[in-house]
């Protein structure tokens, strides 16, 4: 088994737990572990926190990356923005001493030591260089057949491209890799690179420009006969599925696209329950796909 | 940083205000509420989250680090 240090974040633990539990449920299936974070915080947020003030961002960040440094594993997140957040706090720490000297000085005050021995991964990345995709195609139990996947891989996951290293930020491919080896189809759609609209703080400041942007998104998803749409990203998730009850609720409109996790997705694919997937509690009823699926 | 050096000019959005208030109360910015507690017991997880929620003295620490750096300072001068 190979052990990883959890970090939920908020949107995950504090909103969409399926998230957590399929996540735990599809690492497990291949000799993965993901293991607690005990005390960790919020990642903190890069849009509000980072641009607030850089060196607090970095102290707080910090505090979560010893959590894992003092078990003495790396870092798994299922949230683009604690994606964000901890692999550039990271990245910076271990590229400029001065800064890690500073950000050490704070860190003593609460008896912690930030040493830079740890790496920051999303959960895509530990299916497709871990267990890789040829692996978990041999383990897939429902192939997903007939099931038009629309990916949104979120902003955070692709750039800035030189420190994720995921390859082209504008026609990214893992996400579309993974899905064809859970049998499905990736659709591709006007603007896919495009924001969910939710990020550096738009949702909290200005709801009406976030939902005009999920909503530019979800025409053109639905426009090419998208049975649903998969994201590596909790907040992204949040936004695709609150946002559509938003936005029924606004305009009048009647959007109903069930929006699936990355992992929710790969569980079921290896037969898991959809309902031990946390698939019955989003906003948007999940119903539609899972027909599909039988 | 340019954003930055505005936020010490006072130039914040209410809103960002807000996050930060609810961060420095609950140590997430989207805190646990009574729904989700409820699907974490019927997903088999803890009803809190194993994350500040669970551990007060790890809150504690993270209100310390907000202090020392004088951010929460910097955010009630706006907020307040």
């Amino acid at each position: 088994m190979t052990n990883y240090a959890f970090f939920l974040g908020c949107i995950t633990p504090n909103r969409y737990p399926g998230i957590e539990v399929a996540s735990k449920k599809v690492m497990s299936e291949f000799g993965i572990a993901l293991l607690d974070m005990k005390g960790a915080s919020c990642c903190p947020a890069p849009g509000v926190f980072g641009s607030f003030d850089l060196e607090t961002w970095l102290a707080l960040a910090a505090r979560n990356l010893v959590i894992a440094e003092e078990m003495g594993v790396n870092i798994a997140t299922s949230c683009n923005g604690c994606y964000a957040t901890l692999q550039e706090a990271n990245h910076l720490l271990k590229h400029n001493p001065k800064l890690k000297d500073r950000v050490n000085e704070s860190l003593a005050k609460v008896g912690k030591r930030y040493k830079g021995t740890i790496e920051v991964k999303h959960v895509i990345e530990l299916l497709s260089d871990e267990v890789k995709f040829e692996n978990i195609e041999k383990k897939v139990k429902k192939p997903l057949k007939r099931v038009k996947v629309a990916v949104h891989y979120g902003c955070h996951f692709l750039k800035p491209s030189e420190t994720r290293m995921h390859g082209s930020a504008e026609r990214p491919t893992v996400l579309n890799d993974l899905i064809r080896s859970l049998g499905a189809e990736d659709v591709d759609y006007k603007d896919r690179a495009m924001c969910c609209g939710a990020g550096g703080g738009v949702r909290a400041a200005n709801l009406d420009v976030a939902l005009d942007m999920t909503a530019e998104k979800l025409d053109s998803m639905i426009e090419v006969g998208a049975d649903c749409v998969v994201t590596p990203c909790a907040f992204c998730h949040l936004q695709f599925d609150r946002g559509q009850v938003e936005l029924n609720e606004k305009s009048g409109k009647k959007y109903g696209l069930p929006i699936v996790f990355v992992t929710q997705l790969a569980g079921l694919a290896l037969g898991m329950d959809p309902k031990e997937l946390g698939l019955g509690d989003n906003a948007i009823p999940s119903e539609s796909l899972l027909k599909k699926i039988q | 940083m340019l954003r930055n050096l505005a936020v010490k000019e006072g130039h914040m959005r209410p809103e960002h205000v807000r996050v930060c208030e609810i961060f420095f109360k609950y140590g997430h910015a989207v805190p646990i509420n009574e729904d989700t507690k409820a699907v974490r017991k019927r997903l088999a997880l803890s009803e809190l989250p194993p994350t500040v929620h669970m551990y007060p003295e790890a809150l504690k620490e993270v209100l310390a680090l907000v202090d020392e750096r004088g951010f929460r300072a910097l955010v009630e001068r706006k907020g307040g």
